[in-house]
């Protein structure tokens, strides 16, 4: 009974770890979705508190990075599914500031445009630097179908890029 | 510009994105409760596993005891318990579910009766098993219903509904319903029944005091000593008592609104659910009150 718990500690502190280390990348992706700080901010505490307050059904410690994407990826999905949004129109893309992203709208207005998973999957192949084993833990998919999502969006992006 | 050197600078702003000051410290703010309340929830399942144990040591020793005691020859003995083994709980349906984020476990349990004769004692008996049956029944119900209610809204839930017959002395048999909800923080919630075997009655706590007594005072002045000895010896300890921010705290009110059962030595145990005497972070706390202390006003 006792080494369980200390086990449960342990898992408790990895997971705390992982989310000291990492919480700016959930809340850069929560943001490509959501486009405004509070509710990214909202995303993201909210996944730190599940994710430390379940850190006993944790199963493998060496899983635990992926595990606290994996929660972060659905308080944003979920967010999104709860949210009113009648229809993603030019209001909605955030204001831009300078000239070079100004460049960059197209690609922009095109990721914005693609399904929730594909574009996670580009973001966190090609931002995040995951494998795409990694990726398909985070969204709870096979390989196979993370690997399809990631060449149907790079097409559709136009984009040449390394997908190994 | 070529997408791909677009996608590069799309990269290179997204790195810039960074949660402000104030954002991290809310996290690590929401962190810390969850900390605090899986703390909570695993102090109340170390207190539940001991319980139960302590439940099926008293169900072995009753086994032992039981057959040495002739119903005959205790109901010549007057005010010895007739109704002895009279009572069993069984598990009678179960409510199930589970997809993922909600999950119940529900257990409806009721107290089966043996066949009762023409003796008065059984027949009372019978009747008020039936009460507590379906008293039990409705609760659990609205337990259920209020958690089908929460299965349209998004997050964590869990129910879960347990039930034990509780050790106490020869003279009752208590079943204790024990209900544990879950969302977001935990939170419990126990009742008590008991029914007296030597007369098939429900047992009220006015019940077992002498008519015209008092009673009342002794168990809040008992109660209130011991709230002051656990938070003078506990920093930890924290009860709404001598708390002048809580206005409107009635010990008495808490008291009448509590539940009791009678413990193996005899004493009556008074049972608060959480938030009735302290903070949410106390969780359930009972209190013992020494059958010695008051034994001038007990019948």
């Amino acid at each position: 009974m006792f080494s369980r718990d200390k086990k449960n500690k342990v898992k408790e502190e990895i997971i705390e770890q992982v989310i000291c280390e990492k919480y700016n990348s959930y809340y850069r992706m929560a943001y490509s979705y959501v486009h405004n700080e509070e509710d990214a901010a909202d995303i993201v505490q909210e996944g730190a508190y599940k994710a430390i307050r379940y850190s006993d059904s944790l199963q493998n410690e060496e899983h635990a990075s992926t595990w606290v994407y994996r929660i972060m990826m659905n308080e944003v999905f979920r967010f999104l599914s709860s949210r009113k949004v009648l229809v993603l129109g030019e209001e909605e893309i955030p204001e831009l500031q300078s000239e070079d992203t100004y460049e960059n709208l197209d690609l922009k207005r095109a990721l914005e445009r693609m399904d929730k998973k594909d574009k996670a999957v580009i973001q966190l192949k090609y931002f995040e630097d995951m494998k795409l084993d990694e990726i398909a833990e985070v969204l709870d998919e096979n390989v196979n179908t993370i690997k399809s999502r990631l060449y149907r969006s790079l097409k559709k992006l136009r984009l040449e890029l390394d997908t190994v | 510009m070529d997408n791909k050197k677009k996608f590069e600078e799309y990269k290179g702003d997204y790195n810039k994105i960074e949660m402000n000051e104030e954002a991290y410290r809310k996290m690590r703010m929401r962190m810390d409760q969850a900390k605090a309340e899986k703390k909570a929830a695993e102090k109340r399942n170390r207190y539940r596993s001991l319980r139960g144990t302590a439940v099926a040591v008293a169900a072995a020793l009753m086994i032992v005891i039981l057959p040495n005691t002739s119903s005959a020859m205790a109901q010549t003995m007057g005010n010895i318990p007739v109704l002895g083994d009279f009572f069993k709980l069984v598990t009678v349906r179960e409510f199930q579910h589970d997809d993922g984020s909600k999950s119940a476990d529900v257990e409806f349990s009721e107290i089966a009766s043996g066949s009762s004769d023409e003796d008065g004692a059984s027949r009372k008996g019978e009747q008020s098993a039936k009460e507590i049956n379906a008293e039990m029944k409705a609760l659990i119900n609205s337990w259920i219903d209020e958690f089908r209610e929460e299965l349209e809204i998004e997050g964590h839930e869990n129910l879960t509904v347990r039930s034990e017959i509780i050790p106490s002395t020869e003279d009752y048999f208590t079943v204790k319903l024990i209900a544990c909800k879950a969302q977001g923080s935990a939170y419990e919630e126990h009742h008590y029944y008991t029914i007296d075997l030597r007369t098939g009655d429900r047992v009220e706590l006015s019940d077992l005091f002498k008519p015209d007594t008092d009673y009342m005072s002794e168990i809040v002045n008992s109660i209130e000593a011991q709230m002051r000895m656990q938070m003078k010896a506990d920093e930890d300890a924290s009860y709404w008592i001598d708390d002048n921010e809580i206005s409107g705290f009635n010990m008495s009110e808490a008291v009448d609104e509590a539940e009791f059962f009678i413990n193996e030595d005899g004493n009556i145990v008074i049972s608060f659910d959480e938030c009735e005497v302290g903070p949410a972070s106390m969780g359930v706390v009972e209190f013992v009150i020494e059958k010695d202390d008051i034994a001038e006003i007990l019948k």
